[in-house]
């Protein structure tokens, strides 16, 4: 059982064993992802197929450039959009958004946080909303990563008006003008109540 | 960021309205000391409306009493295992006896769920809301 993996380009492999190689060569072979290819004794795979040993091709790019648009290929819906700038129904500060998060990785269980978008800030995969609420009297912000994996969805409640700021931290000191938002939120969870495809709010 | 001289709000109904830390120990547990509480009054005690049994009403803390106190809410950002950063707009606490049990019966302010995956279910069960 004598083999040899020999590397030459980046995007392929080619591993070679001998004509009499034992079929458990072969199996072994097989099961790494190898196919046999037109020159005998020879099987290529492209690496694509496994993702443990895949390297991009970074010709003329920054890596991490690179990294960031791959990750941001992955959001399940259309996010981008929602902060994209030259979008006419992206996000501004002032909206009022509501967030469901799920609970946990496996479950589908989904908790609920609606506020007020107070800072949008735009950092590539790392970009996040602030969302300010205020709850039994006291103010509270969260601050979500909007290509996180464990948000289902951002939904825009209402359009903030008379806001002529990128930034709304001036809010924080102006409790209940803005943040009277609860009836919004109720009606929202009844019409989703009433479409009855709803998932469970707490 | 609990510190030496921070004052919290006090969210129970153990007649505390504003404690200042005094100690900070290990965890989410602190020391403090009563700055502001509710008059104790005996007119009011007297007929005090049905809460003659609340064990809360028979606490009359006083100010400056030294209590233990556990942090239920914080300026400072605290970040989430899901990536999400929360704060609050007040500091807050509720108080404890020795034995680290609250003191008083009722919460009566919004909590952070930081609590409930530390084991104090029991303060998570008897706060209104749970953020």
């Amino acid at each position: 059982m004598s083999f040899s993996v020999i590397r030459f380009s980046s995007r392929f492999q080619k591993f070679y064993f001998s004509p009499e190689a034992s079929p458990f060569t072969r199996g072994f072979a097989f099961r790494q992802g190898f196919r046999l290819s037109s020159d005998l004794g020879f099987v290529t795979r492209h690496l694509h197929k496994t993702p443990n040993n895949y390297t991009p091709n970074i010709e003329g790019k920054n890596l991490m450039s690179l990294i960031t648009e791959e990750e941001i290929k992955r959001q399940p819906d259309d996010r981008t959009r929602l902060i994209d700038k030259n979008n006419k129904d992206c996000i501004k500060a002032g909206d009022v958004l509501m967030i469901e998060t799920y609970i946990n990785k496996g479950s589908n269980a989904v908790s609920t946080f609606a506020g007020v978008c107070i800072s949008i800030r735009r950092q590539g995969i790392d970009t996040n909303l602030t969302l300010r609420n205020v709850i039994l009297k006291v103010g509270i912000e969260q601050r979500f990563s909007i290509y996180s994996p464990m948000i289902k969805s951002i939904k825009i409640l209402q359009r903030g008006e008379g806001f002529r700021r990128a930034k709304l931290f001036y809010l924080r000191d102006q409790p209940g003008k803005a943040f009277q938002i609860g009836g919004l939120v109720k009606q929202e969870i009844i019409k989703r109540l009433a479409s009855n495809s709803g998932p469970p709010n707490n | 960021m609990i510190q030496l001289k921070t004052i919290l709000n006090v969210i129970d109904n153990s007649g505390a309205i504003l404690a200042e830390c005094i100690r900070v120990a290990h965890g989410d547990v602190i020391t403090v000391v009563i700055k502001k509480a509710r008059p104790i009054s005996p007119i009011t005690e007297k007929p005090s409306s049905g809460s003659a049994a609340n064990p809360a009403t028979k606490l009359l803390i006083r100010k400056g009493e030294v209590k233990k106190a556990l942090i239920v809410r914080t300026r400072k950002e605290t970040r989430r295992p899901d990536g999400r950063y929360i704060k609050f707009d007040d500091n807050a606490c509720i108080l404890l006896n020795n034995r680290l049990e609250p003191l008083a019966t009722r919460v009566l302010g919004v909590v952070g769920n930081e609590l409930r995956s530390k084991k104090w279910g029991k303060v998570v069960s008897l706060a209104p809301r749970i953020v």
